[in-house]
């Protein structure tokens, strides 16, 4: 069977009456789950797979495809209305969703973070396809040297966010690895910073952290500044069709984005929540003009949904050709592949293709579903930045606590939520800027454990660093992004020195 | 109106009876929301083992089981809890007994004996280890892998040390003698399968059914079973070693170690001894007699329902269930090979950190 074959077969399997209707209410189910606080898709994945012991393997992909892309989009609804990030990786969606909906802005900014869903995911899918000859082959190209020249990337962008201070910037990455640092230290078995907690020995959780700095601590400002709502009183403005024309106006920055994230997807143990974050800070440093990152920028809002979304097609390799989950979605879909019979891998990619495509369609699909709503749903939800803030913010924060208490059933969480929450608000207050902190704490440990085995690796002879073609690839981008932005200084710094 | 002495007699024994049954066994239970804890993430095998049971088990004690995945720092957060909470049989668990057992060896604060501090319930599976490579990997048998060390160290990845897994490694290199380096640092068993797909290890040690999908889908290949049987009749076990039994790498490397075959042999023995005492199902300590005697019956049939077993042929998930009692006697006397595998662990992580 060649492969438009297959996937011919695959996209009949799921665009048939009654299969399409599975993917239809898995999608549907997994939005409502990602809205309500305390529930997520994961937590929806599990429950499926209590309950569908008994069904057709066709039946499974077909859910567990949209089970995947279903609930991306929801997380960031509520991190671009409310500052609360839904999933970790949607933090970098709100750092300009949510100054945009405080300008009045929230609709435009739905309707962006929506198109950019759909056609982020549509690349991501696109390049797994276009991959899949060669999936292993890319996979395995990427080890501990390569992860660790991205982690080097990503804290490299930190120069372009530290806002009006370097200074200031710089000291809140460097406060945010030492957050990272604390927990067990993979290398020597040591724990470090735990100060005998239990439940800091696997580190910092990032959902509470990132709960506690945006969610909470912008509730504790909403409240002691008196604006009465969101947006204070700003009309409603923007529109659906200006979020989705931004999208194509900045299609260069969607198409790297989108990259970003389904490469990181591919590879395990990286984690959306860099591809957003890694996503966001190239945005930052390739903008043309500079930009307003931070402070409403559409580009803010663009590049990290782009890459959230097309890091659920990469999640898929790893799980398709090796049956090693690239995330906890992808373990959980494992989970219910084997069993049910079907065992991914060379024979998944060779004789079950049609199948490999019906979860393709499937995700496909629920990806396009959770953004078509979404901006049918934009208008609506744009109003909701209009509630009145001493309604909102105990609301907001019953929601924080129980965001930050579900992720792993821990007090503990909740604890860490509001001590960040109150850190947050001085930082704002003192303008120090939180996303130097969130960047750094969120690739630190990629860059300490990758460090630590690509000297391991190097000093067994396994690897020789300089002698790889992907790090040297990496290299380049980052010289030529970094080149790029200093460039585009250039005729600005020529016009102060005429002036003179 | 008047009621017969023979209606009363008759009366006061059907309320007796029906206390008696609301205080004892399982009734308790009867209506009732069971906190299930499982201290690992969702879809590893301890959550797919636990989901399976559940329906079964409902039905079984007419409770409902509410899953609660509480994973961190190497399970002991979840396992913790368990051993914390009333002993009323609301909450109830699963853990890995040789892990617990393992960390508590590697010196970590804080892990409970998962013999002495828990009402063992029953144990559902054996833990199965497994040693091994990529399919593209130069070793092929375990002729080659002691081949090779003759030439260089063997490099052998390690998730932490507080594991299940690296005493696996460290004691079977102990055994067999081998020549390793050890690498720390890596997150997970998924990175270090991929590690070792890439080339980047020679040896990973991991549970069977983690590695499973990769070995079926012919990307790992399993070079020796800790086992003196194997694993499963999947053909992409043959040819893979023995550890333990008669003409088990053991046995013939025993000469190499210095030591009698038999002993070898015993030693072996005793490592699969304790990795089978495998995935626990358990309570606090304290349980009542009766309703902890229930539990126990109510597990063993559940664990045989037809739906279960079927569940567990199609997802190729090996159930070897025993009954509480019986896994707890296993777990005391698998208690007793502790001492002789500390110093096993002790070098391999003193060699990690060097």
């Amino acid at each position: 069977m060649t492969f438009a074959e297959a996937a011919w077969q695959g996209f009949q399997l799921v665009f048939s009456w009654p299969n399409i209707l599975y993917p239809t209410a898995a999608t549907l189910l997994a939005m409502l789950f990602a809205f309500l606080p305390g529930l997520s898709g994961v937590t929806l994945m599990a429950l499926a797979i209590s309950l569908t012991f008994s069904w057709d393997p066709l039946h499974i992909l077909l859910i567990f495809g949209a089970l995947t892309g279903g609930a991306t989009f929801m997380g960031s609804v509520t991190a671009i209305l409310f500052n609360i990030p839904g999933t970790a990786p949607s933090a970098a969606t709100l750092l300009d969703g949510y100054p945009m909906a405080q300008q009045g802005k929230a609709r435009t900014a739905l309707a962006c973070s929506a198109t950019a869903s759909a056609l982020g995911s549509t690349i991501g899918i696109v390049l797994l396809v276009l991959l899949l000859p060669v999936l292993r082959r890319f996979i395995l190209a990427f080890g501990p040297p390569e992860f660790l020249m991205l982690a080097i990337w990503g804290l490299a962008t930190i120069a372009a966010l530290t806002g009006k201070s370097l200074i200031k910037g710089l000291a809140a990455a460097g406060i945010g690895l030492l957050l990272a640092a604390i927990g067990f230290d993979l290398r020597t078995a040591e724990l470090r910073f735990t100060f005998g907690i239990l439940q800091l020995h696997d580190g910092l959780d990032v959902i509470p952290v990132f709960l506690g700095l945006f969610a909470v601590a912008e509730m504790i400002g909403l409240s002691l500044s008196g604006r009465e709502t969101i947006s204070g009183g700003v009309a409603l403005a923007g529109s659906t069709r200006e979020g989705i024309l931004a999208v194509f106006q900045n299609w260069g920055l969607l198409l790297r984005s989108s990259t970003i994230g389904t490469v990181i997807g591919m590879i395990p143990a990286v984690g959306g929540t860099v591809a957003s974050f890694l996503a966001y800070g190239q945005a930052a440093q390739t903008a043309r003009d500079g930009g307003r990152f931070g402070q409403g920028d559409i580009r803010g809002v663009l590049a990290p949904e782009a890459a959230h979304d097309a890091k659920d097609g990469g999640s898929l390799a790893p799980t398709i050709a090796f049956g090693i989950p690239g995330s906890e979605g992808a373990a959980l879909l494992l989970a219910a592949m084997t069993m049910h019979g079907l065992v991914p891998g060379k024979s998944m990619l060779s004789e079950q293709l049609p199948m490999v495509f019906v979860l393709i369609w499937s995700l496909f699909y629920s990806n396009w579903l959770t953004s078509i709503l979404g901006l049918a749903l934009a208008r609506p939800l744009a109003g909701l930045s209009s509630i009145r803030t001493a309604r909102l913010a105990p609301a907001i924060l019953v929601f924080a606590a129980v965001g930050a208490y579900s992720a792993h059933n821990r007090f503990s969480d909740v604890v860490i939520a509001f001590g960040f929450g109150i850190a947050g608000y001085y930082l704002k207050k003192h303008r120090w800027p939180s996303v130097p902190l969130v960047t750094a704490l969120v690739l630190g440990p990629l860059l300490e454990n990758n460090l630590h085995l690509t000297r391991g690796l190097q000093e067994a002879g396994r690897i020789h660093f300089f002698t790889r073609p992907l790090v040297w690839i990496l290299l380049l981008l980052m010289v030529l992004m970094f080149g790029w932005s200093r460039l585009r200084e250039l005729p600005a710094k020529a016009r102060e020195a005429a002036r003179r | 109106m008047t009621v017969s002495r023979r209606w009363l007699l008759a009366g006061a024994g059907m309320a007796g009876c029906s206390a008696n049954q609301r205080g004892t066994g399982c009734a308790v239970l009867a209506g009732a929301n069971i906190r299930w804890i499982v201290p690992f993430t969702p879809g590893g095998s301890y959550d797919v083992f636990s989901r399976m049971l559940e329906p079964a088990l409902e039905k079984r004690l007419q409770a409902e089981i509410l899953i609660q995945n509480e994973p961190g720092a190497g399970s002991l957060v979840g396992v913790t809890k368990l051993r914390t909470s009333r002993p009323d049989g609301l909450t109830l668990g699963i853990f890995n007994s040789p892990g617990l057992m393992a960390a508590a060896l590697s010196g970590q604060p804080g892990y409970p004996n998962p013999a002495r501090d828990f009402d063992i319930v029953g144990r559902v599976a054996r833990s199965q280890k497994a040693i091994a490579t990529s399919a593209q990997s130069p070793l092929r048998t375990m002729e080659d892998v002691f081949a090779q060390q003759e030439k260089r160290p063997l490099l052998c990845g390690l998730t932490g040390t507080a594991s299940d897994n690296l005493l696996n490694l460290a004691v079977t290199v102990e055994m067999l003698g081998m020549n390793v380096r050890y690498l720390t640092g890596f997150g997970g068993a998924r990175e270090e399968m991929l590690a070792a797909l890439r080339g980047d290890l020679d040896l990973i040690s991991l549970n069977y059914e983690t590695i499973q999908p990769a070995v079926e889908a012919g990307e790992l290949r399993v070079l020796l079973q800790s086992s003196d049987k194997p694993l499963t009749p999947h053909p992409a076990l043959q040819g893979a070693g023995l550890l333990a039994g008669v003409g088990g790498w053991a046995a013939r490397r025993a000469s190499k170690t210095g030591k009698t075959e038999a002993a070898a042999m015993a030693d072996a023995g005793a490592l699969v001894e304790f990795l089978g005492t495998g995935m626990i199902v358990a309570g606090p300590r304290g349980l009542p007699a009766s309703l902890l005697a229930c539990l126990r019956e109510r597990f063993v049939e559940a664990a045989a329902d037809p739906v279960v077993q079927s569940a567990a042929r199609k997802a190729r998930r090996t159930l070897d269930v025993a009954r509480g009692d019986a896994a707890q006697r296993e777990l005391l006397s698998a208690e007793r090979h502790a001492a002789r595998f500390a110093r096993a662990v002790a070098a391999a992580t003193g060699k990690a950190r060097e």
